[in-house]
């Protein structure tokens, strides 16, 4: 597995380096953000360790610059912080870290990161399993396939805004951005056990269709229940089911299926909820137009504390230009991903 | 060998004497021209600069366990920012004399096992 290391410190930078090929990973390096990013331009890399503070760019620019290119695979990222430092960890988060290591590092401490960062990463394969069943849910309903793509997005965007602006920092962590962006493309896979009839059907649906409809949140969740039994401790797992189960519940509590209400809907799926309606809106659907971005903006703003999460709409008012750019630049993913490398 | 925790270091470096031997060699090669960085942006008054440049040093010390060096440059960092010009005057002999040790110790050690 290839490793990028960056650190303006030339006595870190071969420590590191020497470290790392002594564990048998390939490894670059370089001596600021910008060259970081100068080198993943030309070459796939799975894996950057990161020092925070850096002249030209630093760690936390690049983190935000990674995280802001086009989809592909995922890149995991391990920023350095100085010991007795009053480095802001939730920043970190926020710009899109997935981990810290202290430096003066440990061996010990260099060894359990990396493991995380490999775990986290051969999870992918999964993920890109997962993700292509998931369009492939998707796909009977629409042939680009960029829904699910663009709503993860939205998604990690609202996320990523959140943790930085202090809101429900008891929950939102790097780990949590990560498995929202993983999971939601989950969100419809109940779909799968809705007959065409009913899903395809282009006029007004009665209210029986509906309730058919309907049950693809509970469906999907049954699935996804059944494989919580057995493992019971993958975070990923539970993630998904929340956000299946819950994604068409409203904040006011007029929502399916259980009709939850406030926080009692977890809150990756008040999140995702607003994500998913975004990109409702401003796609072009059979049956309507799509609206503009400044329509789509109303709406989303008129359901604050009705079908969505007060806090979540601030966010979402507060990073409204990302989500036109991401609408601008997402691209059909099935041209972009590639499997990650094995460690 | 007071000035680096060699022990440390060895294990810091997986137990490899090479990997250790390469880092101490660039400390060696770079410790004096950081120390003089610093020296050179403190005369200028530039206490920003004075001050990443320590934080270089602080960074690149630690990572050798060269222990009081990096305590040393951790206080300059502080001093500097501050724009504590007194401080930064006693820190600065102070931090010249640990690095001579650090320096001494770095070629015995490396003599010990050439690289
Ligand atoms: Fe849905």
């Amino acid at each position: 597995m290839k490793a990028l290391v960056v650190d303006d410190d030339p006595i870190t930078l071969t420590l590191l380096r020497d470290s790392l090929k002594y564990l048998g990973y390939e490894v670059a390096t370089a001596r600021n953000g910008r060259e970081a990013l100068a080198y993943l331009d030309k070459e796939p890399c799975r894996l950057i360790i990161s020092d925070w503070v850096m002249p030209e760019m630093d760690g936390i620019a690049l983190c935000k610059a990674i995280r802001e290119r086009p989809i592909g695979g995922y890149v995991y990222i391990v920023l350095l912080t100085s010991k007795g430092g009053t480095t802001n960890l939730v920043e970190g988060y926020a710009a899109g870290a997935d981990d810290f290591m202290s430096k003066p590092f440990e061996p010990a401490e260099l060894n359990s990161r990396l493991r995380t960062a490999r775990r986290i990463l051969s999870l992918e394969g999964r993920d890109v399993t997962i993700f292509a069943l998931a369009r492939l849910a998707e796909s009977r309903e629409s042939d680009t396939g960029v829904h699910v793509e663009r709503s993860r997005c939205f998604a990690q965007t609202l996320a990523r805004d959140l943790a930085a602006a202090g809101k429900f920092t008891d929950e939102i962590d790097g780990e949590f951005i990560r498995l929202l962006y993983l999971t939601s493309p989950l969100h419809d896979i109940g779909k799968i056990g809705i007959p065409d009839s009913v899903l395809l059907k282009t006029d007004h649906l009665s209210d029986e269709e509906f309730e058919t409809i309907k049950t693809h949140t509970t469906r999907g969740a049954v699935t996804l229940e059944e494989a919580l039994r057995d493992f019971p401790e993958a975070k990923f797992l539970r993630m998904a089911r929340d956000i299946v189960l819950n994604h068409h519940e409203r904040y006011d509590g007029k929502g399916y299926p259980k009709g939850l209400a406030g926080e009692a809907i977890p809150l990756c799926a008040r999140i995702y909820a607003l994500a998913d309606a975004y990109d409702a809106l401003i796609s072009r659907h059979v049956y309507r137009d799509a609206v503009d971005f400044e329509g789509a903006r109303q709406i989303i703003a008129a359901e604050r504390g009705k079908q969505f999460d007060p806090q979540i709409v601030d966010s979402f008012l507060r990073c409204e230009e990302r989500f036109i750019e991401l609408c601008k630049t997402t691209k059909d993913p099935s041209t972009q991903r590639e499997l990650p490398e094995e460690a | 060998m007071n000035a680096i925790n060699v022990e440390e270091l060895l294990e810091r470096c997986m137990g490899v004497h090479s990997i250790m031997e390469t880092v101490l060699a660039e400390f060696r090669d770079l410790g004096e021209e950081m120390l003089r960085n610093i020296e050179t942006r403190l005369d200028e008054g530039a206490w920003r600069k004075a001050s990443e440049a320590a934080h270089s040093l602080k960074g690149a010390s630690g990572n050798i366990s060269a222990e009081s060096l990096h305590a040393l440059a951790a206080k300059m960092e502080i001093c500097a920012e501050k724009a504590d010009a007194e401080a930064c005057n006693e820190l600065r002999q102070v931090l010249r004399r640990e690095m001579e040790l650090c320096l001494h110790d770095i070629s015995e050690i490396l003599n010990d096992c050439p690289v």
